[in-house]
């Protein structure tokens, strides 16, 4: 953006192509909730998929599929481990959030205070 | 003619907590729009919805007529959308120059930056060595108002410009807003105490509980802010 005296309405012409031009996502305002929630059903899921294929081996006796639902118990672990750790990342990441906004309003105020105000 | 902001039915806030419960706000170009309203009304969050800080999560946020939920404050800065916070953020460990040379971020250089500011403020120029937190609440005001002019800005936000000052140094900073605004600025002023603001404004609104409530000439929402602050009034 230029930093030249322009006309308001140059000036709103040039603003107007510049908003037109701005790349827009849609964003999410709250993006941490919905991976929190999928880290929560992972988790869930997982555990139920664990606890299946393991029940399921304690009824049964060797056969062919025995080596299908030892998978299925692995993948359900897996899961669970990989939706609690997202899980985990995202309660963490608004903590800190939290913790830096608080951080900064209190440097402001000891900046202020410091310069007397 | 399309305006250069306008808020349909936005809802936002922190996290899970919404703050804003439906705002419909409209500022034409050239504009001075004061948000008025008591402390934990939704004012600075609105200001930080039009400035891309805070994502909306429903509603419609349209600037120059284009819907624009979700874009960067980054870009919004980039094109012209200023914003002055509470609390002024400049740096306050450097000096009035340093803090000129920061806000060359934009692209603009730093000796427009400067030839800018201390003609819009002079007082600056007196100061130009001074640590930045050791100047009074004004000047640092005046510095911060210089950060959001050094892009040429087309639309300004204004949080709590009279936060912490002496009246006639309140007066003498609204003075300079209707110039801006008299050279084309279409500015939004967020503000607790209306007195102030209210000589200056075109238009301006009464916010409660995350809602505008009243929006008319300034004149009439002078009469109205008493009863709003100390009833709530949901008219």
């Amino acid at each position: 953006m230029s930093n030249t005296e322009t006309t308001p309405s140059a000036r709103l012409q040039e603003f107007q192509g510049e908003v037109d031009a701005m790349k827009v996502d849609g964003g999410k305002a709250n993006p941490e909730r919905t991976w929190l929630i999928l880290g929560s059903l992972l988790m869930i899921a997982g555990i139920v998929l664990s606890l299946i294929a393991w029940l399921t081996l304690q009824g049964s006796g060797k056969g062919a599929k025995t080596e299908d639902l030892i998978a299925m118990g692995t993948f359900g672990l897996v899961l669970a481990v990989v939706g609690a750790a997202l899980f985990i990342v995202m309660s963490l990441r608004r903590y800190f959030r939290f913790w830096l906004v608080r951080l900064i309003f209190e440097q402001r105020e000891a900046a202020d205070r410091i310069a007397g105000k | 003619m399309t305006p250069i902001l306008e808020l349909n039915n936005i809802r936002g806030g922190y996290g899970t907590i919404d703050v804003l419960h439906g705002v419909n706000l409209k500022l034409e170009a050239g504009q001075v729009h004061a948000l008025l309203g008591p402390n934990g009304a939704g004012k600075t969050t609105t200001l930080g919805v039009c400035s891309g800080q805070i994502v909306p999560s429903g509603g419609q946020l349209l600037i120059s007529g284009r819907e624009v939920n979700g874009v960067s404050s980054d870009a919004l800065a980039r094109a012209g959308v200023c914003l002055v916070p509470e609390g002024r953020g400049i740096f306050p460990n450097l000096t009035v120059t340093e803090n000129l040379r920061m806000f060359t971020h934009a692209g603009v250089s730093f000796a427009d930056i400067q030839e800018n500011a201390f003609r819009q403020f002079p007082r600056l120029q007196e100061r130009r060595k001074q640590i930045a937190g050791t100047m009074s609440g004004g000047e640092q005001q005046m510095l911060a108002m210089s950060r959001a002019l050094a892009v040429n800005p087309s639309l300004l936000l204004l949080d709590e410009l009279s936060m912490g000052l002496a009246p006639l140094i309140v007066e003498e900073l609204y003075e300079r807003v209707a110039e801006l605004a008299a050279e084309g600025i279409s500015i939004l002023v967020v503000e607790q105490f209306a007195q102030a603001v209210l000589g200056v404004s075109t238009v301006a609104s009464i916010m409660l509980h995350g809602r505008i409530t009243r929006t008319g000439p300034p004149a009439e929402i002078a009469e109205e802010l008493t009863e709003a602050y100390l009833g709530g009034t949901t008219h």
